[in-house]
């Protein structure tokens, strides 16, 4: 039997865990082709390793901190526009639970804006009531919006479901 | 598996740094200058312009440690940063031929070309000169899309795990491991090729 291709990768890459890794292992126990094709990945990164840590040593480390020095010296500070994007960024680039919150805050928020924006209905803004509680998998955000009689008016349940695996 | 957690050296670092230690700043900087120089050199082929993309990067570092909420870890988001440099660098530049995909016609292996039993194995003349195989490897790079380079340097010479490329190149995981699996095919055949070796199955490629 011969193994996938990505499965090979990953194994290689040690992105198994340990019972597919090792099932990968009896697989390559029984096939030179597959053996051969795992050297041949170990080969590469053998070759762009070595080539990599040579021109590394080639870093022009001191003039480049003097450089880098100089500028910080300027004492040039990035724009908010700059710093609020490298924070909403590392927001998103963080652990998959930061998602939820922050899909759910921006919600509220477009939901607040619309209706503080829509008017003789501005009052009812005021009255939104949000919970949002996260369970397993799952965050669920009540919108209650009363009418303008003071009634429970309408009452909206916003579920979020967990980001797409991207995690292990 | 998973180790893309705040390194708690990094942290401190970090947190002395964005108080003003410039000493803090500086080891920093001595930690990790020459692996993103390494990337950056993988990604733009140029030591000038890999130079000026390290010194960018350090400098927005310094400038956004405030923004920089930790979670995760620095040298996933100081790679974030040079992977985006370099990037807009070899598109400002014009160096690169086509356009930014992963399924580039450029970077495409024939047929249904798998990954290949060997490299130098199959190399008749296996004992080749070391200068020989330089030439290979630094020619394959070059006719490989940045894309590709990136995460060749991330993975094979970094050791960055998919979910820290993910991070770091600022996509889903699979798109990181297709783009993996696509840089790895298409750099063993450009090796093959250049070393006079036919793929398996396989016209010769149209780099």
């Amino acid at each position: 039997m011969t193994l996938r291709d990505h499965e090979l990768m990953r194994y290689f890459d040690g992105d198994l865990d340990a019972s597919d890794a090792q099932r990968i292992e009896r697989g390559l126990a029984e096939s030179e082709p597959d053996r051969k094709r795992l050297a041949a990945l170990g080969e590469m990164r053998s070759l762009l390793r070595g080539t990599a840590q040579q021109a590394s040593t080639t870093a022009p480390s001191e003039a480049m901190w003097t450089t880098i020095r100089g500028e910080l010296a300027k004492g040039r500070r990035p724009s908010l526009g700059e710093r609020l994007s490298v924070a909403w960024s590392d927001l998103w680039a963080g652990p998959a639970r930061l998602w939820i919150p922050a899909t759910a805050t921006a919600a509220a928020l477009i939901l607040a804006f619309a209706l503080a924006r829509s008017g003789p209905r501005a009052a009812i803004a005021r009255d939104v009531v949000i919970e949002s509680v996260e369970t397993a998998g799952v965050t669920a955000t009540v919108f209650q919006i009363p009418d303008e009689a003071g009634g429970d008016g309408i009452a909206v349940l916003w579920i979020t479901p967990e980001s797409e695996g991207d995690e292990k | 598996m998973q180790r893309d957690v705040p390194d708690r050296d990094d942290e401190d670092l970090v947190r002395r740094s964005r108080e003003g230690d410039h000493d803090a700043f500086r080891l920093l900087y001595e930690r990790y200058h020459r692996r993103a120089y390494s990337v950056a050199l993988g990604i733009v082929r140029n030591p000038d312009d890999a130079r000026e993309v390290v010194q960018e990067a350090f400098i927005k570092v310094h400038g956004y440690l405030g923004s920089f909420r930790g979670s995760s870890s620095f040298y996933t988001w100081l790679y974030r940063i040079v992977h985006n440099l370099g990037i807009d660098r070899t598109r400002r530049a014009k160096v690169q031929h086509v356009e930014y995909q992963d399924h580039l016609a450029r970077d495409e292996v024939p047929g249904d070309a798998a990954l290949l039993p060997s490299m130098l194995g199959m190399n008749p003349g296996a004992e080749m000169d070391r200068t020989e195989l330089r030439a290979c490897l630094e020619s394959s790079l070059e006719a490989l899309s940045p894309a590709h380079r990136a995460v060749l340097m991330l993975r094979e010479v970094e050791g960055l795990s998919y979910t820290e490329m993910a991070r770091s190149v600022g996509c889903a995981k699979g798109t990181i491991m297709s783009r993996l699996f696509h840089a790895r095919r298409r750099m063993q055949h450009l090796i093959l090729e250049c070393l006079g070796g036919q793929a398996p199955g396989g016209a010769k490629e149209t780099a």
